[in-house]
């Protein structure tokens, strides 16, 4: 019986734009819940200084004002009442107030706004008023170090810095260098001074200071560079929303994207009983007159036939018998795209290329494949069918509409 | 249908571990990259046992996003090495949430249209049965107690022990097995008499 109710029992999917909305959600609450208690700590700042002597004292739900560890696995440290850092097995701190040194190792921060929070490190002080960064202190020993401007691979007793920062700023500063780190940025300190990765340098550096990179430090850019990918990436989709572009409107450049990362999107007119009928309070939403009902229902019932009469000769292809049930062949085909030798990825990246039109349509050559060209194909002639009556930019709106019934997915 | 019937085959998600320790960590100190990493991995869970305690439609949605949301708020206190797994946590909040929105009753019931899924209008019979069979299924689980429907869908479909499923409805051991013992009953009967109908 379970695996029946399981099969039949239908639920909700998760729209793709969901995480993002949700995530943009929470740092909207994080942000507010900190403005809030920097502003109150800014009006009641005169009252507070009497007080603060007696809270350092007695105040035991505090966190203690200054210690020191040395990390064994990950560990989580409480570093005054407005920090918090996770440092990585090795990393090594000591802090008084809100001042750290950092003498080694991989170490996550998050700090609640306030006055300058300073982290030492060998090579580099990082200096912040209140966000989310990381830094990872290389052991002091000898690293290769490649001049690149000489081709030669070299030896040298150095600390290198790694900076990252997930939100707000960070200022890195090293003898008289000073870089602005944003949020997406990083970057790195070692003896030659402080290199941006792609930041704002208050002073330049020596000629040639910038290009020297060690293994570890490329490792370490790349590490946060999928950071920052993930986060723009959540940014891009949360700004497709503002503006009301849709992440399923997706132009060649798009596919190529997709085709690069292995991903595969697809939006399709959904299915209804009786046909899908926009009503009248949707379209006045939409700024369209209730007779252009009769016109997008009948754009959805020819898409609906069209899906149909596409997959029907795949399935025969695949299952070697006219009569199927195209339920399940579509269930199995998801299956297969799955469970191949290659992995989903290599069949999602072909598909892509053919969207992106960087292969023929022909190069489908397995059910699979022809299976989701079907699914992500449905857009364009039901767009079409709409510009007739509605004029292509409006028939372009309506069909990305969020206010319609489409069935979308990211995988 | 069809297209929701593709859903059901085994996309990314459908059976997958738990998030790495490493990211867990990162989420604990509201990190959002790893917190998104968080949601990607479990809102499908959360929107199918939110869909099943409380019937599909747009307030599945907006209930998941407050569930993730208090789970942001909750993640500083939870306590990654020894607490629960990070799924049974997760569905503890979206549970009570739910439970929470059934006895405020500001959640229409189970829409019969969308439990029975949506036709083309050109499909063979045996979609027509199953858009029956579904319609089926949701009169008989609208029709079953919060608490029996709660314990069944987390025992059935998220596969919690008997231990963890008595910890989010905070009842003892043999209540909750009673409750599963009675929804499954309740279930098989609607599902043969079904059978026997058609």
């Amino acid at each position: 019986m379970n695996e029946q109710l399981e099969a039949e029992w239908d639920v909700d999917e998760p729209s793709p734009e969901f995480a993002s909305r949700v995530v943009a959600s929470a740092m909207r609450e994080s942000r507010a819940r900190r403005t809030r208690r920097y502003a109150i700590a800014g009006g009641a700042a005169v009252a507070l200084v009497a007080a603060a002597a007696a809270v350092l004292v007695v105040g035991s739900r505090h966190q203690p004002a200054h210690g020191e560890i040395t990390a064994s696995t990950r560990t989580e440290v409480a570093i005054g009442d407005r920090a918090v850092a996770v440092l990585e097995a090795g990393a090594r701190v000591q802090w008084d107030g809100d001042r750290v040194e950092q003498s080694r190792g991989d170490v996550f921060y998050r700090v609640e706004h306030g006055g300058a929070f300073v982290v030492h490190t060998p090579s580099a002080d990082a200096q912040v008023l209140g966000t989310c960064f990381r830094i990872n202190v290389e052991q002091e020993s000898e690293m290769k170090r490649r001049d690149l401007g000489a081709g030669a691979i070299g030896a040298v007793a150095a600390v290198a810095v790694v900076i990252g920062v997930y939100e707000g700023k960070v200022q890195v500063s090293h003898a008289d260098q000073a870089v602005t780190v944003r949020a997406g940025e990083s970057a790195i300190a070692d003896g030659s001074g402080v290199h941006a990765t792609s930041t704002t340098v208050a002073k330049p550096t020596s000629a040639g200071a910038g290009s020297a990179r060690t293994e570890a430090d490329l490792k370490a850019k790349i590490a946060d560079l999928d950071k920052e990918k993930a986060l723009l990436e959540s940014e891009l989709t949360s700004a497709y929303d503002a503006v009301g572009k849709s992440a399923f409107d997706l132009t060649p450049q798009d596919w190529a994207k997709l085709a690069e990362r292995g991903e595969f999107k697809y939006q399709y007119p959904c299915f209804q009983k009786s046909g899908f009928r926009p009503s009248e309070t949707t379209l006045a939403s939409m700024g369209l007159p209730p007779e252009a009902a009769d016109t997008i229902q009948k754009a959805y019932a020819n898409s609906n036939q069209r899906f149909t009469n596409e997959m029907r000769p795949i399935c025969a292809e695949m299952m070697g018998t006219p009569d199927f049930d195209l339920s399940a062949c579509i269930s199995t085909l998801f299956k297969n795209v799955y469970s191949g030798p290659n992995g989903a990825k290599a069949t999602f990246k072909q598909v892509d290329e053919i969207r992106a039109g960087q292969r023929a349509d022909t190069d489908a050559t397995t059910p699979e494949m022809k299976m989701l060209l079907v699914f992500s194909g449905g857009m364009a002639p039901f767009e079409t069918e709409l510009a007739k009556t509605f004029g292509a930019d409006e028939a372009h709106r309506i069909a990305y509409s969020n206010d319609l019934c489409f069935q979308s997915q990211s995988l | 249908m069809l297209l929701a019937m593709a859903h059901s085959a085994p996309l990314p998600g459908s059976v997958r571990p738990e998030l790495q320790h490493d990211e867990l960590v990162r989420c604990k100190a509201q990190d959002p990259v790893a917190f998104r990493a968080f949601v990607v991995r479990y809102q499908r869970p959360v929107f199918s046992l939110l869909s099943r305690m409380l019937g599909r439609g747009p307030h599945v949605e907006d209930i998941a996003q407050d569930v993730f949301l208090r789970a942001y708020r909750a993640f500083p206190s939870f306590d990654v090495d020894r607490a629960a797994r990070p799924s049974t946590w997760l569905l503890t909040i979206a549970t009570r949430a739910a439970l929470d929105v059934r006895k405020r009753a500001v959640v229409p019931t189970t829409s019969l249209e969308a439990a029975g899924g949506a036709t083309t209008g050109v499909t063979p019979e045996s979609e027509r049965r199953r858009g029956e069979l579904r319609t089926a299924i949701a009169h008989a689980a609208d029709a079953l107690p919060d608490d029996q429907r709660a314990a069944f869908v987390l025992a059935e479909f998220h596969g919690l022990t008997m231990a963890e499923i008595a910890a989010v409805l905070e009842v003892p051991e043999n209540t909750v097995k009673t409750r599963i013992h009675r929804a499954r009953a309740k279930l098989q009967e609607s599902l043969v008499a079904h059978k026997e109908d058609s």
